[in-house]
C-alpha cells in the first residue's frame, strides 16, 4: 500500500473547539483544557484512506494553530504548505459561517486549490432536534460542512476522513 | 523565351522588344529567387536563421555601443523575471557556492583574528603566560593540550533532514542511545513551527534564522535553506570548530540532494530514501570523525591563545591549580588513551576523576570484556600507577550484532573438540605402528631361528606380510578420513565466520574505516600494507552478495591544477581497481572516479599527505553503471 504524508492545517477562531476536535480524533479523548504553546500544536494521525482507485495510508501531519489576534501574519507561516485545511466554526454562534469563509480564504491566499473541509462544531449545545439545510451552507462556503461535537465525539472520525479522502485525491 | 515564331505580330514583337522581354524573364527569375528566400514567414526565419549570428556577431564588433543598448534592457528584465519567479529555487541552488563563500569568509577573518591576537601575545609578556609556558615544558604537553584539559567529551546524537515549507519529515539518523521518546514527525512539525515562529518574532527585521536551540547541556543547531532544514542534536560544550563543519556538511547536502528536495511531496521514493539515508549516515560519520579530530590536532596557535584566556580568566595559582591541573591531566591522558582505541568509536563512556577515592573512574559501556581489559591494560599503562576504577558495563551478549565472542568461543571448543579427536586418531595410529614393528620384529626372529621349516615359515610370512599390508591399508584410510574430517572442520569454522558477520555488513564497516594511501602519483605509500589492505577487500567484496558494488574513489592533495589533481585521482583509483581486478575482483563489481582535491582530510600536502589516496564507498542502489 502506497503511504503519504501531509501536513494539515486546522484553523478558526478563538475557543470554537480546534484543539478539542484533534485531541478527540488523536487521542479520542475530550479534555477541557488545553495549554497553548507557540500559538501551533503539531499532532500526528496516520489513517487509512480509500480514495475511488486505491486505499492508501495517510500520515496527517494536523497542525492545530491559534487565530492570531493581533496581526494574521503568525497564522500565514503556519499555513504554508498545509495540503489541506480543517476550517472549524462554533455552531452556537450566528457568525459562524461568516467567520469560516473568511478563515478558509486566509487559507487558499497561501495555498490556492487545496482541499478545505468545514467543520461546525458544538452540536451539543444546540436545542435537540433542530435541523438545518447543510447543503446551502456547503455552496455558500465552496466545501463539505460536517456537523460535529468534540463533547460528544459525533462525527469527528468523519470530519478527519472526508477531509483526508480529498487531500489523497487532489494532491496523492 | 519561346523560340517559336508563330504570327507575325510575335514575329514583329520580338523583334521590336528582344533587348526589353530577355530583361523581364531575367527580373522574373530574380523575383522568385527573392520570394523563395523571404517571401513566406518561413523561408523569412530560415533565411535569418542562417545568417542572422553572423551579422549579430559583425554589429557586435563594428558597433557593440549600440546593439548593447537595444538588447541589454530585454536581458535585464527577462533575467529579473526569471529571478523574480524561482527565487527559492535560486537561493537553494546558489546555497552551496554562497554557503561556501561566507563560510571561507569568516574562516579567513577569524584567522587573521587569531593571528593578529598571536602577534601581541608574542610580544607581550605576562606572568600568566610565562605560567601556561613553564606548566606546558613541565609536563612536555603543548599550550594547546593544557587547554583541551578543560573541554570535557562531546557527542552528535541525531540528524534530522525536514522539509522546510511543510515541516515535513524527509530522513532521520539518530545514535543508537539517542531518546527517540518524540515521534519523528511531530518533532519536524514542532521544529518547523518553532523556526517559523521565532522567524516572526524576532527575525523579520534581520533576515535571521533560529540556529541553535540549548537544552541543558544538549544543544540543536539548525541549518536553513529554503527547501531543506537540517538540524544536528549534540550533547556537552561544542568544539569551535562544529559550526564550520555542520554547515560544510549541509552545504555538500544541498549540492547533492537540493534537487531532490525542494520538490519532496511527503515521500521519497524507495532508493532514493535509502541512498539519503546513507548519505546522512556518512556524514554522520563523518562528523564524528571531525570531532575526534577536533580534539586531537588542535589549530596550534589558536588554542595556545586560548589557553592563555582560559588561564588569565581563571586566575588560579598555587596548590589547588596544581591539584586541578593533575586531576586534568589524568582524566585528559585516561580520555585520550581510550580514544585512541578504534573499536570504541561510537560507544558512551565517560572518564571523571573521583575526588573522594582519589581515582579515575570510568564508566559507560564497552563492546565487550575483552576490549575492557585491553583499555583497562592500556589505561595502567598511560597513567602511571594512579589507580583505576572501571565502573563501566559490557554490552550484553545475545543479540544479532553483539553475539560474536560466545559464538567465537563455541567454535573455539568445536575445533578443540576436532584436535582432541584428531589427537586421538593419531595415538590409534602410533600404537599400530609400534604394532607392525613389533610383527616385524617377530618375523625377523622366525627367520633366524625356523631355518629348517622354511616353508612353513614362509607361508606364515606372507601370511604376516599380508596382514601388515592390510592393516597399513586400513590406517591409510583412518589417517584420509581422519584428513579429511580436519578439512571440514575447518570449511566449517569458514563457512561459521562468514555467518557471524553479515559480510555486506563487513565490507561496509570495511570501506568506511579504509583507505590507502599514495606518496607519488599511484605509487603506494606502504606497498605491503597497501597489499594487505587490497587482498582483505577483494576477500570482503567475494563474500558479499554479488549486487553489491564498490565505487573506487581516488582524490589526491592541492598541490597542482585541479585538471591534472582530477587525472592524479583517477590514477590512483585505476591503480587500486586493476590491482582488485588482479587478485579476483569482477571488474564489474568496481567503478574507479577520481574527485581531485575536492576533500581534503586535513591540510596537509606533499608525499606524507593523508589527501593523497583512495578511499571506497558503496555503489548506490539503482545508480547507472558507468565510468
Ligand atoms: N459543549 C462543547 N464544548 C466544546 C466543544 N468543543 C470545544 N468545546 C469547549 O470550547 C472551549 C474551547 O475549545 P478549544 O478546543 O480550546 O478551542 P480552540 O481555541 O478552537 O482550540 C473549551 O472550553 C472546550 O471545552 C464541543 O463540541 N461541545
Ligand atoms: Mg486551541
Amino acid at each position: 500500500m502506497r503511504a503519504l504524508s501531509r501536513k494539515i492545517c486546522i484553523i478558526g477562531d478563538f475557543a470554537v473547539g480546534k484543539t478539542s476536535l484533534v485531541r478527540r480524533y488523536v487521542l479520542n479523548q475530550f479534555s477541557p483544557n488545553y495549554q497553548a504553546t507557540l500559538g501551533v500544536n503539531v499532532y500526528k494521525y496516520t489513517d487509512e484512506i480509500s480514495t475511488g482507485t486505491e486505499t492508501l495510508t495517510l500520515s496527517q501531519i494536523l497542525w492545530d494553530i491559534e487565530g492570531a489576534k493581533n496581526g494574521r501574519d503568525v497564522i500565514e507561516t503556519y499555513l504554508r504548505g498545509g495540503a489541506g485545511a480543517l476550517v472549524v466554526g462554533d455552531a452556537t454562534r450566528a457568525e459562524a459561517v461568516e467567520n469560516m469563509q473568511r478563515t478558509a480564504a486566509t487559507f487558499l491566499a497561501v495555498q490556492p486549490g487545496r482541499p478545505v473541509v468545514f467543520a461546525l462544531n458544538k452540536i451539543d449545545l444546540l436545542p435537540a432536534g433542530a435541523e438545518f439545510d447543510d447543503t446551502a451552507t456547503a455552496d455558500e462556503l465552496g466545501g463539505p460542512v460536517v456537523r460535529t461535537s468534540a463533547a460528544t465525539g459525533a462525527s469527528v472520525p468523519q470530519l478527519f476522513r472526508t477531509l483526508g479522502q480529498l487531500v489523497a485525491e487532489v494532491d496523492g | 523565351m519561346t523560340g517559336a515564331t508563330k504570327t507575325p505580330e510575335a514575329e514583329l514583337k520580338r523583334l521590336l522588344l528582344a533587348r526589353e522581354l530577355d530583361l523581364l524573364y531575367e527580373l522574373n527569375d530574380r523575383v522568385e529567387g527573392v520570394e523563395d528566400r523571404v517571401g513566406s514567414d518561413g523561408a523569412l526565419r530560415d533565411s535569418v536563421h542562417r545568417v542572422i549570428v553572423e551579422v549579430l556577431q559583425r554589429a557586435n564588433a563594428s558597433d557593440h555601443e549600440r546593439i548593447a543598448r537595444t538588447i541589454a534592457p530585454l536581458v535585464l528584465s527577462s533575467i529579473r523575471e526569471e529571478i523574480r519567479n524561482s527565487r527559492d529555487m535560486l537561493v537553494d541552488a546558489l546555497y552551496p557556492i554562497t554557503g561556501r563563500l561566507v563560510a571561507a569568509a569568516v574562516r579567513n577573518a577569524f584567522r587573521r583574528l587569531l593571528e593578529n591576537l598571536n602577534d601581541r601575545l608574542d610580544r607581550s609578556v605576562s606572568f600568566d603566560r610565562l605560567f601556561n609556558r613553564l606548566r606546558a615544558k613541565i609536563t612536555g604537553s603543548s599550550e594547546a593540550e593544557i587547554l583541551l584539559l578543560q573541554n570535557p567529551p562531546f557527542d552528535i546524537t541525531d540528524l534530522l533532514v525536514i522539509h522546510r515549507p511543510t515541516g515535513l519529515l524527509i530522513a532521520r539518523i539518530a545514535d543508537e542511545g539517542a531518546s527517540m521518546a518524540v515521534d519523528s514527525d511531530l518533532m519536524a512539525g514542532m521544529l518547523t513551527a518553532i523556526m517559523a515562529f521565532t522567524r516572526d518574532a524576532f527575525g523579520s527585521a534581520t533576515d535571521g534564522e533560529l540556529s541553535t536551540l540549548t537544552f541543558g547541556d544538549a544543544e540543536l543547531h539548525l541549518m536553513t535553506s529554503p527547501a531543506v532544514i537540517l538540524a544536528v542534536a549534540t550533547r556537552g560544550p561544542a568544539p569551535a570548530a562544529l559550526g564550520t563543519a555542520l554547515q560544510e556538511e549541509f552545504v555538500d547536502l544541498i549540492e547533492r540532494w537540493g534537487e531532490t528536495l525542494r520538490d519532496f511531496t511527503g515521500s521519497l521514493l524507495d532508493f532514493q530514501q535509502r541512498a539519503l539515508e546513507t548519505d546522512l549516515r556518512n556524514s554522520f560519520r563523518q562528523l564524528l570523525q571531525r570531532k575526534a579530530e577536533v580534539v586531537r590536532r588542535p589549530p596550534y596557535k589558536a588554542l595556545a591563545v586560548l589557553a592563555v584566556l582560559a588561564v588569565l580568566a581563571l586566575g588560579w595559582g598555587g596548590y589547588s591549580a596544581y591539584r586541578d591541573y593533575r586531576v586534568d591531566i589524568l582524566t585528559q591522558t585516561a580520555t585520550r588513551t581510550l580514544a585512541a582505541d578504534p573499536t570504541l568509536t561510537g560507544y558512551p563512556i565517560d572518564v571523571a576523576y573521583d575526588t573522594e577515592l582519589r581515582t579515575v573512574t570510568v564508566t559507560g559501556l564497552f563492546p565487550d570484556i575483552d576490549t575492557r581489559l585491553r583499555a583497562e591494560e592500556a589505561l595502567a599503562a598511560a597513567l602511571d600507577d594512579a589507580p583505576v576504577q572501571m565502573r563501566a558495563a559490557v554490552v550484553p551478549r545475545g543479540g544479532s550484532g553483539g553475539a560474536i565472542a560466545p559464538r567465537i568461543a563455541a567454535l573455539e571448543a568445536v575445533v578443540a573438540d576436532g584436535l582432541a579427536d584428531i589427537d586421538d586418531r593419531l595415538d590409534g595410529l602410533d600404537e599400530a605402528k609400534s604394532a607392525i614393528l613389533e610383527q616385524s620384529a617377530r618375523t625377523a626372529a622366525l627367520e633366524t631361528t625356523l631355518d629348517d621349516g622354511l616353508a612353513e615359515a614362509d607361508s606364515r610370512l606372507d601370511d604376516l606380510a599380508a596382514a601388515a599390508v592390510a592393516r597399513a591399508n586400513t590406517l591409510e584410510l583412518s589417517l584420509d578420513q581422519t584428513k579429511a574430517a580436519a578439512t571440514e572442520q575447518s570449511a566449517r569454522i569458514a563457512g561459521l565466520e562468514t555467518a557471524i558477520g553479515d559480510p555486506a555488513a563487513a565490507l561496509f564497516r570495511f570501506m568506511a574505516g579504509n583507505a590507502l594511501f599514495f606518496s607519488e602519483v599511484a605509487d603506494f605509500r606502504d606497498p605491503s600494507a597497501a597489499e594487505t589492505t587490497l587482498s582483505r577487500l577483494a576477500a570482503l567484496i567475494g563474500a558479499a552478495p554479488e549486487d553489491m558494488r564498490v565505487r573506487i574513489v581516488g582524490y589526491s592533495d592541492e598541490i597542482g591544477s585541479s585538471r591534472a589533481n582530477s587525472l592524479i585521482s583517477l590514477d590512483r583509483a585505476a591503480a587500486v581497481v586493476d590491482r582488485l581486478v588482479a587478485l579476483g575482483v569482477p571488474p564489474e563489481r568496481l567503478i574507479a572516479i577520481g574527485r581531485g582535491a575536492s576533500k581534503p582530510l586535513s591540510g596537509t600536502v606533499g608525499a606524507g599527505s593523508g589527501n593523497r589516496r583512495v578511499e571506497f564507498e558503496p555503489v548506490l542502489a539503482g545508480e547507472a553503471v558507468g565510468r
